[in-house]
């Protein structure tokens, strides 16, 4: 649905180089610290910067920048931007309904008076959160085949978070050829929500993995000394108090060959931390 | 096309307080029998109107998440310009009533004279909006008024500083467009507003294209 091959974008000191691929059916995790180049990646495939290099392919074809048939398949959430503060949420479904031929009038109602966001109050009074919903809504509201949400759940708190992500669930679940791009820097809404991540940082991809995998097959295994354990199937290590602790791929490996071990589930957070913080062997 | 037209009749919505102010003036300058600058009064107002839906649009960084949308560049462009035609009308039909309405209680119109006014309010506001439209677009959020004050000032010390140091050139000059038939001089400043008009178009497309959002 979204493959991008060396999509590459340079700000000064800052490169991105970006190969990544959206599949059909699937919801794709883009994680990374602030400044890494999630957002950068969004806009390129957007069209609202310019590459500089590399190749996006949407919707099976290869394109600079998506066309307005393009875009009304897409439903887009973008961190920092939202609709203008003078708009009312009715106005926003006057213009989605212009807009995007498949806009559903009554799923946006329905869905913003779940959300608990008024229909004529200005954008502008509303809090950070309401603005979040607003615009995780639109994007949902005309049946899009891709969704690309950037940081769609800042600003929400733990009820409306949950709110939201059973809605983008629910979402997906309805129409098998749909597939979301969401970057998060709260990993635990990921964690619930994606069937594959891809983590960058400073501007490259450094991890690509399957949600299930990674909660299956990688481990913490804490050590006092390096050298108590095999290192070939160690990602990453980091100094602790008590020795060290060892991100691995293959935590079977490591609890059938050193039972004595302490060996803990990996989840996100830990594996974002091990990743960026981490030393490499 | 129609979507983004929606969203700034929606955002001009937001502006209705002014309404009363324009139709007091309106109404201030019928009563004072001055038409001649109520048109193209009405007519500014009206292009700055449409103007300001550009700062809504870039306000919060709104840029960004407006051209998500599924329109291209030469739509947002050209949607400008279409609505600062609209309110052009609307201003025109505003102080075509009020003209019209002074005509029938004070008898004192010469109605003859309505074309010449609209004539001079669309050659002013095309040249206005003509200019200002496309340094709006491409210059963000201050920087663009920045750029309209400059140009404007750069204009005003040309036009003055001709007239101070060549007076007989510029005399002549003048001389030459009083003395032109009227229908070539009306044709001649129509040419003149449809060439800025659409150079400015041609720009503003241009640089749009360029934009990073």
């Amino acid at each position: 649905m979204l493959k991008l091959t060396n999509l590459q974008k340079n700000y000064g000191d800052f490169h991105l180089d970006c190969t990544m691929e959206v599949r059909p059916g699937a919801i794709t995790g883009f994680i990374g610290a602030n400044g890494a180049g999630k957002s950068t990646t969004v806009k390129a495939v957007l069209g609202l910067i310019r590459p500089d290099g590399g190749r996006i392919e949407l919707f099976g074809r290869q394109l600079d920048a998506p066309s307005p048939a393009d875009k009304r398949r897409m439903g887009v959430a973008l961190a920092e931007s939202g609709f203008s503060g003078e708009l009312t949420v009715r106005d926003v479904e006057k213009v989605l309904a212009a807009f995007y031929p498949g806009f559903d009038p009554a799923f946006y109602r329905a869905k913003a008076e779940a959300l608990g966001l008024p229909m004529n109050k200005k954008i502008k009074e509303f809090s950070t959160g309401m603005k979040a919903k607003l615009k995780v809504l639109a994007a949902i509201s005309h049946g899009a085949e891709l969704l690309l949400l950037d940081e769609p759940t800042a600003g929400l708190d733990v009820l409306a978070r949950d709110q939201l992500l059973e809605m983008l669930r629910e979402y997906v679940e309805a129409d098998e050829r749909r597939a979301i791009l969401i970057s998060s820097h709260i990993s635990g809404d990921l964690e619930q929500l994606c069937d594959d991540f891809y983590m960058i940082d400073d501007g490259k991809i450094i991890c690509h993995e399957d949600t299930d995998r990674l909660l299956s097959d990688y481990a913490i295994v804490k050590v006092a000394e390096l050298s108590d354990v095999d290192l070939q199937y160690i990602l990453r290590r980091r100094r602790e108090s008590f020795g060290w602790s060892l991100l691995t791929d293959q935590k079977r490996f490591y609890a059938e060959n050193y039972p004595g071990l302490v060996i803990e589930r990996v989840t996100l957070d830990e594996f974002i931390m091990m990743m960026l913080k981490g030393e490499t062997l | 096309m129609k979507g983004l037209l929606i969203k700034d009749l929606c955002l001009l919505r937001g502006q209705k307080r002014l309404v009363p102010l324009f139709l007091l003036l309106a109404v201030w300058f019928t009563v004072l029998h001055q038409d001649g600058f109520a048109f193209p009064f009405l007519g500014m107002m009206a292009t700055v109107l449409a103007s300001s839906t550009i700062s809504y649009d870039e306000l919060d960084r709104g840029e960004a998440s407006l051209f998500s949308l599924p329109f291209s560049r030469g739509a947002y462009v050209t949607e400008k310009y279409l609505l600062t035609a609209l309110l052009l009308l609307g201003a025109i039909v505003l102080g075509l009533v009020c003209t019209l309405a002074r005509s029938a209680i004070a008898h004192d119109v010469e109605l003859r004279e309505m074309g010449g006014y609209i004539g001079a309010m669309v050659a002013v506001c095309a040249i206005f909006a003509g200019v200002m439209l496309p340094l709006r677009i491409r210059f963000t959020g201050d920087q663009g008024r920045i750029a309209m004050l400059v140009l404007m000032a750069v204009i005003m010390l040309v036009a003055v500083g001709l007239i101070r140091l060549l007076p007989a050139q510029s005399e002549a000059v003048a001389g030459f467009f009083t003395g032109l038939p009227k229908g070539a001089l009306i044709a001649g400043a129509a040419g003149v507003c449809v060439l800025i008009v659409l150079t400015g178009y041609l720009l503003a497309l241009r640089w749009i294209k360029k934009k990073e959002y």
